[in-house]
């Protein structure tokens, strides 16, 4: 039961009180630059062995409750981190031990 | 790509190929047109117009900070400020189409409402870099000036409106959490970034430097100059390129121009093929007789006007394929207020992007942004068929 809870879409708050694994969302709606941010964050996820939950948001609505202007959007246990931009490898590595 | 698209395409791909009568004369004359076209393209605007202006392009998706911009568009404020930055601030936040659509749903749900998100929406892929600089290359200055003014213009007055029918209760806009704006460290000095992109626009308008039409003069003089100022300001930029920017940075660069020429090239080349084949270079005939257009878009009638306003907004014009498309129609017959018309409603709307927006913001308010959309793009084709 615990697994089905974590695809569910989560308000921030929540999400804290029930978070097993980090959670990241790459916001956009499928365009080559987005592309480029999930490729990026799962490199750097490699990289450091974290496991995270990564999924990506292609609904602009959905895209649109995150407050962020403009995609690719990076957010990171319901932070937003990044947006309207393609963060670099060392920022991404940064936000995610940030957020162990 | 999913299989299920490739097999569609090799179904399309075999269909043509099967029923296609290759050897009527005039599906021949119009398959040259289209190659011919396209050569017309790869050698008078790829090198010197589409590539720079892809650099450009690039750069504003890696240098300029985006942040200072985006405080507009917030729910907070200042009405007047968040309609004109949204009908300018295109050029900057909407480098290619694809952003349009999620930017527009932002400012709706969570920032400066349905007024400032229809300007944005409107306008963006106008006055996107791409568009302006391809547009006022291929289809001449005066056009390419007054799709920018007059989609600015328009976008303003259209948002205004949708704001007026359509406006929310305050109450019901607080709720709402405003948008984020990210702090993000400026790497250089203002002066440092506004020379740097001042360099590279003075490039490309001086490498396209086209002949003048009478002999002597300052125009005459800067032309027969072109290549030699073009060389230095290119000095000027290889040296600003290495002595303010880093490593890290420059691969930013070239790896988001590659991105945009990767995604918008073969689909303008497409594009290409599509309008040589159809409708020929300006002053050749290919599939589709030059009375036809001349009939249904020729003139500057209000007919012609509206029909293309109709066509351009149900139409889907991938980015940059107006231009092509445009120039073909125009060589054929058509009038120039229709082509603008058709410039302004054509890269806005399409069936899909109306979809889209329709899930955003309600079937209602949908109809009346189509309706606007199409009014003012007849109108200003109009006015622009009676003064060009």
């Amino acid at each position: 039961m615990a697994l089905s809870h974590e695809n569910k879409q989560l308000d921030p708050d929540e999400f804290f009180l029930r978070r097993q694994k980090m959670d990241i969302r790459i916001l956009g709606t499928g365009c080559p630059r987005c592309n480029e941010v999930e490729k990026r964050t799962m490199n750097v996820l490699a990289e450091l062995g974290v496991a995270a939950d990564v999924q990506k948001v292609k609904d602009i609505k959905e895209i649109a409750k995150y407050g962020v202007f403009g995609t690719p959007g990076l957010v990171i246990n319901g932070k937003v981190k990044s947006h309207g931009r393609i963060p670099s490898l060392e920022e991404i590595k940064s936000w995610i031990q940030q957020e162990k | 790509m999913k299989d299920r698209w490739i097999l569609s395409i090799f179904v399309a791909v075999f269909l043509a190929a099967f029923f296609i009568p290759f050897d009527q004369l005039n599906v021949q004359r119009a398959l040259i047109e289209a190659f011919s076209l396209l050569q017309e393209y790869a050698r008078e605007h790829v090198l010197l117009c589409l590539i720079p202006a892809f650099f450009i392009a690039g750069a504003i998706s890696v240098f300029i900070k985006k942040a200072s911009v985006i405080k507009y568009f917030g729910a907070q404020a200042r009405k007047i400020l968040s309609y004109s930055v949204a009908s300018i601030s295109g050029s900057i936040l909407a480098v290619c189409s694809c952003t349009v659509l999620p930017l527009f749903a932002s400012i709706y749900t969570r920032g400066a409402g349905i007024g400032p998100a229809t300007t944005f929406l409107y306008a963006g892929p106008a006055v996107n870099v791409l568009a302006i600089i391809l547009t006022a290359k291929v289809l001449g200055a005066k056009l390419g000036f007054a799709r920018a003014v007059g989609a600015i213009g328009f976008a303003v007055l259209i948002g205004w409106i949708m704001h007026i029918l359509f406006e929310k209760k305050p109450d019901a806009m607080d709720t709402q959490p405003d948008i984020v704006v990210e702090e993000e460290p400026e790497s250089r000095p203002l002066w440092k970034t506004t020379l740097y992109f001042a360099t590279m626009v003075a490039i490309l308008v001086f490498v396209n430097w086209a002949r003048p039409g009478t002999e002597g003069g300052i125009w005459a003089f800067v032309y027969s100059a072109k290549w030699v100022i073009s060389t230095l300001l290119l000095l000027y930029l290889a040296w600003m390129i290495f002595a303010w920017i880093d490593k890290a940075e420059r691969k930013e660069w070239t790896l988001s121009t590659w991105i945009f020429a990767k995604q918008i090239f073969p689909l303008l080349f497409a594009g290409v093929l599509v309008a040589g084949f159809l409708l020929g270079r300006p002053g050749h005939e290919a599939l589709i007789p030059n009375e036809w257009v001349a009939r249904w878009v020729g003139g500057n009638g209000l007919g012609a006007n509206l029909f293309a306003s109709v066509a351009g907004a149900f139409m889907y014009f991938a980015t940059l394929t107006e231009v092509p498309i445009l120039q073909g129609l125009l060589g054929a017959g058509m009038g120039k207020g229709p082509a603008l018309a058709l410039l302004l409603a054509g890269p806005a709307l399409s069936l899909p992007n109306m979809l889209v927006i329709r899930s955003v913001i309600g079937t209602k308010k949908t109809v009346v942004y189509v309706l606007l959309v199409v009014v003012m793009a007849t109108i200003s084709g109009l006015i622009y068929g009676v003064i060009a």
